[in-house]
C-alpha cells in the first residue's frame, strides 16, 4: 500500500492549488484553484491529463470526493469549472464559512474578468450557484465518513475565516493537507490547531519557506502611523483590498485606533460586497479568534462604529477619509476609479497589499516609485501620492511550518504552494533537522509514499493481559532502577515482549492465543526442552557409561 | 389537535370554573375559524420521519454496544405511540430512507430524500402548537391586554418570537416585545452566530445571506427590546402597554415574572402563557384571586417512543438500557437486542461484551512468522512481539530479541517419538544411537558422538539436551521439533 500524490497545481509555484492523493485506493482532490497570473490554458489545473492518466471514464468515478480548504480563488477558483464544465458530480466538502463566502468570491472575480478582458466565459453565475448547491458543509473536527473506507476531518487553520486543514484516512494510511494556514493568531482569527495525528504524509503550504517574520505589532503601528499622518494632514487614504479577510482585519485595527485616538474622520467601505461580508463575519463568530468569541455577545467587533454609509459620489468630497475599495490589486473596479481621482495629490495615501500579480496597477506601484502610470493609450495618471506597502500576511512563516511538521511528525512531507528555491531550502531543513523525507514536486508530477500496513486480527483477553503484565513488570523494574531501591537488573533490554501463538484454521479468521489457550483448543501438550551443559568429565563419564550400557544391550539382544 | 383543545378547555374550566368569563374568547366559533391550519389539518400519522434529520448524527454512533436512554421525558408519549411501534418497523419507505442516510451522511444528491427537521411531522405539530399560542397572544393584545410568557425553553421562545412578529406585522399591530433576563442579550447574540448547529433550512439562510433568526430584524427595527432586569436603565422609557414580555422564571417564584404577574393578574384582558408540567395550581396560588387568562401548553421534548425502534434499527446495539418503569411496556421480544432496566441507586452489571480483542499486527512481523501445518485444516505459528496501544488500538510490533535459549518447550499433539528422532538426527549428519534405557522410568536416551558429543534424554513430557556446543544443540533441537507434531 502507498499514498500516490499527484500535484495538479501549486507545485513549485503559488496559484491554482490542486493535489490529488490516492490513499488506500481512494482518490481525493484537495483544493481546486485557479491561477490569477495566467489567462490561457494554464489558468486551471490540467484536469484532462490527470483523467487520462487514471484511465477512468469520468471524474465522478475517478474521485471519491473533492475537499476545499478555504474560499481564496487560488484554492476554489476552478471548482465551478470542474463541476459544471468537466462534469464532476461526486461529493464536495468545505467548511460552513467557505460555503457561505465562496460564491461571493467566485462571482466577484467572474464579473471583474468579464468586464476587463472580454474573456471567453468559463462558467456562468448559474454555474456557480449550481456548484455551490452540491457542497456538503463541514464543521471543525467533525469526522465525515465519505464512504465505507474513507474518512475526512477538518481542523482550524487560521488564515481566513473558515480555512481548514484536512485530515484524510483510508485503511491504515493517513495524511493531512494543510491548505494555507497561520500559526499565530491575528486580530480576528485564531492560530491553526490540530491534533497529534499519526500520519504517513503531510502536504503543507510553503509560501514563506525561508522567511521568519518579526513582530506584528511593529508592522501594525507603522500602518496606523502612516494612515493617521495622512488624515491629520487632510489627505484621503485608499485601501484597496479583497472584500474578505484583510479588509476586516484592517478595519478592526482602524476602528480600534479611531476609538482610542478619538478620531472622527469617516471610514468607508466601497462595495456592498464588503458590507455583506461583514454580516457573514458577524454570523460566523464561532470561526474567529477566542478573544472575539468571548466578547461578541457584548460587543460584536464586526459592528464597526466608525464605518459610515458610502455613496460613489463621495470620492469627490473634500476633506480627509479612509476608503476600503475592491479589488485589491487595483486591477479595475472601484479601487481603480478612486485611484485615478486621488493619486495625483501628494496629500493622499495608497496602501498596497503584500502581493500583486504582474500586470496590475498594484504591481506597477510596487516595483519602484513610478510618477506616472499609463492605463492605456489615452489615460495617464500622475502619481504623486504616498504609497505604503502592507506587510501583513495570513500565512505561516518558516518557523511555523517547521513547528507544525515537528508536532505532527509525519513519515513523509510534501511541500506545495511556494517558490522553488525557497522550497528546496525548506526541504533540506526538514530532512536534516527533522529527519523526514521531503518532496516538492512540480505541477503534474506525482510522488509515491510507502505506508505501513497492518493486519487486523482477533486475540484473546488473556494474550493482551499477559503482554500487559510483561510490560508492567518491565516498568516496575525500571522504576526500581530509577529510584535505586532494587538490585541492578541485567534484563532491561527485554522490553516486555510476550509470546503467543498465531492459530490459522481453514474457514476461520486467524487468531492470536496464549500457549495455554492453544493447548486447550487443540488438545496439545507441552513438552519441555532443556539445554544443559556438561563438563567434559561428565560427558566422558556419561558416554562411557552409555557405551557400556549399549554394549550390554547389544550383548543382550544377541543373546536373544 | 381538536382533542387537545377540548382537553385544554376542560382544564381551564376545572381551574377557573365555568363562571369566570364564559368561554374564553378563542374558544368561540368565529375565532376558531381564524386558525384553520391548526384545526383542519388532520394530524398525520407519525411515521418516524423526524429521525431522518438525526441520521447523520447517529450514523457515527453505529455499532454501539449499549444505548442508554437517560431522560425519562424522552419517552413521554409511550402509551399512545406504543401500538404504532410494530407497524413502523415494517414500513419499507422508512427503512429505505434510513439506509440511505446512513450510507451517505448528507450527500448533496440525497437532498430530496432527506427531510429537513422542520418538515418532519413532530416539528410541524410543534409549530402548529406554537402558532396556536401565538394566535391566543394576538387576541389578548387586540383586546388591549398584555402577555406574560415565563417559559424557559429557548427553542420555543425563538419560534414564538418569529411567529408573533409575523402575525403582528400582518395584522398591523404595533406592540413592543420585551425580553427581560440577565442572559437575554447573550442568548440572542449566540443564536445568530451558531449556524452549524441549526437545522438545514436555517443553514440555507446562512448560505443565501440572510440572518438565521427573525429576531435580528426585530432588534434592528426596534420591535424587540432586551433588558437584563426590570429596573434596567431605559426600560421605563421603552415600556408601553399592551406589550409582550418574555422573562424568567417558569416557577413564578422568582425573576421579573413575579412582579409582572402581580401587575396584570386582575386584568382579564391579559394573558399568561405557562408550560404544562409544573403544578400550575400551586404556582398560581400566591397570585389568587386572579382574572388574567392562563394558557397552559405542552411542548415536545426528546425522542418519541415510536422512533426508538427506527433509531435502534440503525444503531444495532447489543443492549439497550431503559428505566425500570418501562419494563412492562417495552420488551425485547423479537428484537435483536436485549433490554436492561435501570433504577435509581442500583448498580447494573453489564455482561462482558468483549470476548475477542482486535490487534493490529505489523506486516513485517506477519511476514517473519514461520507457520507450521498441524493437519490439513490447521496451522500454527509462534509469535514473539511487543504490544503497544495507540489511539485506542492494540498494535503488535516486532520483538527486538529472540527468546532465551536456556529453556525452550514444544507444544505437541502426540508425545515425542524417540524412534523418529534418530533418523531425523542422522539426516542432519549426526552419528547417533540409542543408549540403553531404563525403560521402567519411561526415559529414552540418544547418544550423539559426531560432530560432537551430546546426550538427549527423552521422557513423555520433557527432553533434556546435554551438550556443550551451541550449534550442535540447536541442530538437535531442530531435529526434535521436526519430528514432533507441533511447534
Amino acid at each position: 500500500m502507498a499514498i500516490e500524490c499527484l500535484v495538479l497545481g501549486a507545485g513549485q509555484e503559488v496559484g491554482k492549488s490542486c493535489v490529488v492523493a490516492t490513499i488506500g485506493g481512494k482518490r481525493v482532490m484537495f483544493d481546486c484553484g485557479m491561477h490569477m497570473g495566467y489567462h490561457d490554458r494554464r489558468h486551471y489545473p490540467d484536469f484532462a491529463r490527470a483523467l487520462a492518466s487514471w484511465g477512468a471514464p469520468d471524474f465522478t468515478s475517478a474521485l471519491s470526493c473533492v475537499v476545499i480548504t478555504h474560499f481564496h480563488l487560488d484554492h476554489i477558483g476552478a471548482l465551478p469549472y470542474f463541476t459544471e464544465v468537466c462534469g464532476y458530480h461526486g461529493p464536495i466538502y468545505m467548511t460552513y464559512p467557505t460555503k457561505a463566502l465562496a460564491p461571493f468570491m467566485l462571482e466577484d472575480y467572474r464579473k471583474v474578468t468579464m468586464d476587463q478582458r472580454g474573456q471567453e466565459e468559463q462558467y456562468s453565475y448559474e454555474d456557480i450557484l449550481r456548484c455551490m448547491k452540491k457542497v456538503i458543509p463541514l464543521d471543525l473536527k467533525q469526522t465525515v465518513q465519505v464512504d465505507k473506507d474513507l474518512v475526512i476531518r477538518a481542523y482550524y487553520a487560521g488564515h481566513v475565516l473558515g480555512a481548514a486543514m484536512i485530515y484524510a484516512k483510508a485503511g491504515d494510511a493517513a495524511m493531512v493537507y494543510t491548505g494555507d494556514y497561520n500559526m499565530t493568531p491575528d486580530r480576528h482569527l485564531g492560530a491553526a490547531q490540530i491534533d497529534r495525528l499519526k500520519l504517513d504524509l503531510l502536504i503543507t503550504e510553503s509560501t514563506y519557506a525561508k522567511t521568519i517574520r518579526d513582530s506584528k505589532h511593529a508592522r501594525e503601528r507603522e500602518f496606523l502611523k502612516a494612515v493617521h499622518k495622512c488624515v491629520s494632514g487632510g489627505g484621503k487614504v485608499l485601501i484597496p483590498t479583497f472584500a474578505l479577510g484583510r479588509a476586516q482585519e484592517l478595519c478592526m485595527l482602524l476602528d480600534d485606533y479611531w476609538e482610542r485616538m478619538n478620531l472622527t474622520v469617516p471610514i468607508y467601505f466601497s462595495a456592498g460586497l464588503t458590507i455583506q461580508a461583514n454580516m457573514y463575519y458577524k454570523m460566523l463568530i464561532g470561526w474567529t479568534s477566542q478573544k472575539i468569541k468571548d466578547s461578541h455577545a457584548v460587543h460584536n467587533p464586526f459592528d464597526f462604529k466608525h464605518v459610515c454609509h458610502f455613496e460613489r459620489s463621495f470620492i469627490n468630497n473634500p476633506g480627509p477619509c479612509v476608503l476600503f475599495a475592491t479589488p485589491g490589486m487595483i486591477s479595475g473596479g472601484f479601487s481603480l476609479e478612486a485611484f485615478k481621482k486621488w493619486a495625483p495629490s501628494e496629500k493622499n495615501l495608497i496602501t498596497l497589499p503584500g502581493y500583486c500579480v504582474a500586470g496590475t496597477v498594484g504591481h506597477k506601484l510596487m516595483s519602484g516609485k513610478p510618477t506616472r502610470i499609463d492605463l492605456d493609450k489615452d489615460t495617464h495618471i500622475d502619481v504623486r501620492c504616498q504609497i505604503h506597502q502592507l506587510a501583513f500576511s495570513p500565512h505561516t512563516d518558516s518557523k511555523g511550518i517547521m513547528d507544525l511538521t515537528e508536532f505532527l511528525s509525519p513519515k513523509h512531507v510534501i511541500l506545495v504552494h511556494g517558490e522553488k528555491p525557497q522550497m528546496a531550502f525548506l526541504k533540506e531543513k526538514i530532512e536534516s533537522e527533522l529527519g523526514m523525507p521531503c518532496f516538492y514536486p512540480a505541477n503534474n508530477e506525482s510522488v509515491s509514499i510507502p505506508t505501513t500496513h497492518n493486519l487486523k486480527m482477533s486475540t484473546t483477553e488473556r494474550f493482551i493481559t499477559s503482554c500487559a503484565a510483561e510490560q508492567g513488570k518491565q516498568s516496575l523494574r525500571k522504576r526500581n532502577l530509577i529510584h535505586g531501591t532494587g538490585t541492578s537488573e541485567v534484563n532491561v533490554t527485554d522490553e516486555g515482549e510476550a509470546e503467543g501463538v498465531l492459530l490459522m484454521e481453514r474457514h476461520k479468521a486467524p487468531k492470536i492465543l496464549c500457549e495455554d489457550e492453544l493447548l486447550q483448543v487443540l488438545g496439545m501438550e507441552r513438552h519441555l526442552v532443556q539445554f544443559e551443559a556438561m563438563s567434559s568429565s561428565r560427558i566422558e563419564a556419561a558416554v562411557e557409561s552409555e557405551l557400556k550400557r549399549a554394549e550390554a544391550a547389544d550383548l543382550g539382544s544377541e543373546e536373544k | 389537535m381538536m382533542g387537545e383543545l377540548v382537553e385544554m378547555h376542560r382544564e381551564f374550566v376545572r381551574y377557573y370554573g365555568p363562571d369566570t368569563d364564559g368561554l374564553p374568547k378563542w374558544m368561540e366559533g368565529e375565532k376558531l375559524n381564524e386558525f384553520p391550519s391548526v384545526l383542519q389539518k388532520a394530524v398525520t400519522e407519525d411515521k418516524g420521519n423526524g429521525l431522518i434529520s438525526l441520521m447523520p448524527l447517529y450514523s457515527s454512533l453505529k455499532e454501539n454496544d449499549v444505548i442508554l436512554f437517560s431522560d425519562l421525558s424522552s419517552l413521554n408519549d409511550m402509551d399512545e405511540d406504543n401500538e404504532k411501534l410494530d407497524e413502523h418497523a415494517m414500513d419499507e419507505t422508512d427503512s429505505l430512507l434510513c439506509r440511505h442516510s446512513v450510507l451517505r451522511d448528507d450527500g448533496a444528491d440525497a437532498d430530496e430524500k432527506i427531510l429537513f427537521l422542520c418538515n418532519s411531522d413532530d416539528v410541524t405539530e410543534e409549530i402548529e402548537r406554537i402558532s396556536f399560542i401565538c394566535s391566543c397572544i394576538i387576541s389578548a393584545i387586540k383586546s388591549g391586554g398584555s402577555v406574560l410568557i415565563p417559559i424557559g425553553r429557548l427553542g420555543v421562545i425563538l419560534l414564538l418570537l418569529e411567529l408573533i412578529s409575523e402575525t403582528l406585522h400582518s395584522s398591523s399591530i404595533k406592540v413592543p416585545i420585551f425580553m427581560i433576563s440577565e442572559t437575554a442579550a447573550e442568548v440572542i447574540a449566540f443564536t445568530n452566530a451558531l449556524p452549524e448547529w441549526l437545522c438545514k433550512s436555517r443553514q440555507e439562510k446562512l448560505f443565501s445571506g440572510e440572518a438565521l433568526f427573525g429576531h435580528v430584524e426585530l432588534l434592528k427595527e426596534g420591535k424587540l427590546f432586551l433588558f437584563p432586569h426590570l429596573h434596567s436603565k431605559g426600560l421605563l422609557a421603552a415600556w408601553k402597554e399592551p406589550c409582550i414580555v418574555l422573562c424568567p422564571h417558569w416557577s413564578l417564584r422568582l425573576g421579573p415574572a413575579v412582579h409582572l404577574l402581580r401587575r396584570w393578574r386582575a386584568d382579564r384582558r391579559c394573558l399568561l402563557v405557562l408550560e404544562q408540567g409544573s403544578d400550575a395550581e400551586l404556582s398560581l396560588k400566591p397570585f389568587m384571586p386572579m382574572a388574567i387568562r392562563v394558557l397552559e401548553c405542552s411542548f415536545l421534548s426528546g425522542v418519541r417512543a415510536a422512533k426508538i425502534d427506527t433509531l435502534l434499527g440503525v444503531l444495532k446495539p447489543k443492549f439497550v438500557m431503559l428505566p425500570e418503569g418501562l419494563k412492562s411496556r417495552y420488551s425485547s421480544k423479537e428484537r435483536p437486542w436485549s433490554f436492561l432496566y435501570y433504577s435509581k441507586g442500583k448498580t447494573i452489571e453489564l455482561p462482558n461484551l468483549q470476548e475477542d480483542f482486535e490487534v493490529h499486527l505489523a506486516t513485517d512481523v506477519a511476514l517473519g512468522l514461520q507457520p507450521r501445518q498441524l493437519n490439513e485444516t490447521t496451522a500454527v505459528a509462534r509469535l514473539r512481539t511487543k504490544l503497544f496501544v495507540s489511539s485506542g488500538q492494540y498494535q503488535l510490533a516486532a520483538a527486538e530479541k529472540q527468546s532465551d535459549q536456556s529453556k525452550w518447550h514444544l507444544l505437541q499433539r502426540d508425545a515425542v517419538d524417540p524412534d523418529r528422532l534418530l533418523p531425523a538426527l542422522q539426516e542432519k549428519g549426526m552419528v547417533c544411537s540409542f543408549a540403553a534405557d531404563d525403560k521402567s522410568a519411561g526415559e529414552r536416551s540418544v547418544l550423539i558422538t559426531s560432530p560432537g558429543y551430546a546426550l538427549v534424554k527423552i521422557t513423555s513430557d520433557r527432553t533434556v539436551i546435554y551438550c556443550d556446543d551451541e550449534r550442535t544443540s540447536k541442530h538437535i533441537y531442530d531435529a526434535l521439533s521436526s519430528v514432533c507434531n507441533g511447534i
